[in-house]
């Protein structure tokens, strides 16, 4: 901008600029004042939301994480159920025992008695499944050995706090330290067992889920038969040796709606006596749960405002413990897509109830439960054959020499620009992009052909499609030829059923967010 | 040399090299903001600097908001406007803040050399 120029006269002081300068630099100033004053509010308000308790539990993960085929997200939810503070402090007797009705701090230990993954496809249904708390896995980065999944997180603490004790380390650091590898533990140990890449993990203990229901109470659920589960009093001897174990919520409700207060909405999630199905209810009731919560935070407009979805985590950032590469902003706004109806919850079957070493567990078999959950997020073909028993799930990470594979996709099926999107997600997993154009033929399956020195490559894309890859001279060396048939669904994609879990095989009825779901 | 050929092209500059190379603004764009907020606040006339101080956050913002709207515009749709644009002004502040603060330090730096000058 010109300015006047104001002549000196004999050495004086130069006189006045031009009121239109001064208006002018006034105008400057305030905008760039605006600018930051609104920059500084933003960088508040961001590290508000990011001032959420954070872990570097997924870095062992990601180490070994199977490969994404898209660019969907994993978000593991462990409901931890500790009587204890972040710091490892015992919570207050009369707290426990009165409002939480969670029997005493001495009961309980480390046990993540809900876990829930939950799979954000690029579009499409967002699928969340349970794994069952009881179920006998093989546990990773504990003590390596089979074991109820809950337990994974114990084991693992008790080792790490052993180890870090002899270091001198104690007190709230011990705590935290130490519950850094629980959640390794939890997490490896999900990941193998499903061979699915775990993104993000948020965890929430008893008191983080009361503080969270506290501050969205009254919350609405709905059972589809009334319920009345007496609190039994744990009977001890005179040494403390249990003679009879305690057990019950105190949770008394009608078939049909209800409104629960925190402590209620404790002991509807938390009940497992008194149900047909024991703690697979449980699992549901966790599931439907989440659902009315989800529910209710949609109605009030919460997930699509962040002034409102900060004031709630004002409230619960104590309680919560996220990964540090979580930014609350990207998950700001993928959360109006988990609302609306668009989130199925489902239960991994278990094979059968067994004994071992005189505990009650879950016998399930991984290599189905992996090939459920492929088939749930779209990652497979629902046709695609059972791998043979004690052999793990086709891995779904692309070769080593995948960069040297061109790969040609081309569309036989109904769905419109299938071909780019195919190429596109076989780019991003490091192949190279070849042709993408429709198809003179229209098979009902995809076929996968391979050129020359591309068959590990084709064998690997085939498991995306629930193919078998077979040679073809009319393929050039180093291709590999997809030809989508007209069955194709993009993985990832609303399958034509809409529920995709309608086939398979899973415990017990999916519960369906959008509303408040009855369960028993 | 003009005093908005810095004030311009190095921001500019930094932003398209973080681009490029970095794969998103960082910290070559915020050095560059810095510098170059510094050195026309060098290279400018006494009548210049307030526009070169006052300037500095706007043109740190402005070009940050420009080159990563055009690097991935994709996101700015729908839901990602207001977190984009959130997370995009919010990661902007501290560098508008010490581009501010190098462009007051050389007005000030200069300052002092012109009275010492006057008084040598």
């Amino acid at each position: 901008m010109a300015e006047q120029r104001t002549p000196r006269r004999g050495g004086a002081r130069p006189s006045r600029p031009a009121p239109l300068v001064i208006a002018g630099r006034t105008v400057a100033c305030g905008v760039s004042l605006a600018v930051l004053a609104v920059s500084g509010f933003a960088w508040y308000t961001v590290n508000d939301l990011n001032g959420v308790t954070r872990s570097h539990a997924l870095d062992e993960a990601k180490k070994n994480a199977p490969k994404h085929l898209d660019k969907s997200l994993n978000i593991l939810l462990i409901g931890l159920d500790s009587r204890k503070d972040m710091d490892g402090n015992d919570l207050p007797k009369e707290f426990v025992q009165d409002e939480l009705h969670a029997g005493s701090s001495e009961i309980g230990g480390y046990n993540t008695n809900s876990l829930i993954v939950l799979h954000i496809p690029p579009s499409g249904k967002v699928q969340a499944v349970s794994i069952p708390r009881d179920d006998w896995v093989q546990t990773y980065g504990a003590d390596g050995k089979m074991h109820k999944v809950k337990e994974a997180y114990g084991f693992a603490k008790d080792a790490a706090e052993q180890k870090l004790r002899a270091k001198g380390v104690k007190g709230a650091d011990l705590e935290h330290q130490s519950r850094e590898a629980g959640r390794s533990a939890t997490i490896q140990t999900v990941q193998k067992l499903l061979d699915i890449p775990i993104d993000h993990f948020a965890e929430v203990n008893l008191l983080g889920f009361y503080d969270i229901a506290k501050a969205l109470q009254p919350i609405t659920v709905c059972l589809n038969k009334p319920v009345n589960d007496p609190i039994v009093s744990r009977v001890t001897d005179s040494k403390g040796n249990v003679i009879k174990p305690g057990g019950g919520t105190g949770l008394q409700l009608p078939a049909g709606e209800s409104q629960l207060n925190a402590a209620q909405a404790l002991s509807f999630v938390r009940q497992r006596h008194n149900l047909t199905n024991g703690d697979l209810d449980r699992t549901h009731r966790q599931q439907a749960f989440i659902a009315s919560v989800e529910y209710k935070l949609k109605q009030q407009g919460v997930l699509d405002d962040l002034g409102k979805l900060q004031s709630l985590l004002d409230v619960v950032k104590k309680d919560v413990v996220i990964d540090d590469d979580w930014q609350i902003l990207d998950f700001a706004q993928q959360a109006p897509n988990l609302t609306g109806g668009n989130v199925e919850f489902n239960t991994l079957p278990i094979d059968k109830f067994a004994n071992i070493g005189g505990q009650e567990v879950n016998q399930v078999d991984p290599v189905k439960l992996r090939r459920i959950v492929k088939q749930l997020f779209g990652q497979a073909a629902p046709a695609a054959p059972a791998p043979a028993a004690g052999t793990d799930a086709p891995d779904a990470a692309p070769p080593a020499n995948a960069a040297d594979t061109t790969v040609d996709v081309l569309n036989g099926s109904p769905v419109t620009g299938a071909a780019g999107d195919e190429s596109k997600a076989l780019v991003a997993l490091g192949y190279k992009a070849g042709k993408a154009t429709n198809s003179d033929t229209r098979p009902k399956a995809t076929t996968v052909k391979y050129g020359a020195g591309a068959k590990d490559a084709a064998e690997q894309i085939a498991t995306r499609y629930g193919a078998t890859a077979t040679a073809a001279s009319t393929v050039p060396a180093g291709h590999v030829q997809i030809t989508l048939g007209t069955e194709y669904t993009a993985p990832g994609a609303p399958a034509t059923d809409p529920s995709p879990s309608a086939s398979l095989q899973m415990q017990g009825p999916p519960v369906k967010a959008g509303g408040v779901p009855c369960v028993d | 040399m003009p005093a908005a050929l810095p004030a311009l092209g190095l921001p500019v500059l930094g932003a398209l090299a973080d681009e490029i190379f970095g794969g998103g603004l960082g910290w070559l764009y915020a050095a560059c903001a810095v510098l170059g907020a510094a050195m026309a606040a060098l290279v400018a006339g006494r009548r210049g600097w307030w526009w070169i101080v006052s300037g500095a956050p706007v043109v740190t913002l402005t070009v940050a908001c420009a080159v990563d709207y055009l690097a991935r515009g994709d996101r700015y749709q729908g839901a990602g406007l207001a977190t984009q644009g959130l997370k995009l002004v919010s990661g902007q502040f501290w560098p508008m803040v010490v581009a501010l603060v190098a462009a007051l330090l050389a007005v000030a730096v200069r300052t002092r050399r012109t009275r010492k000058a006057h008084h040598g």
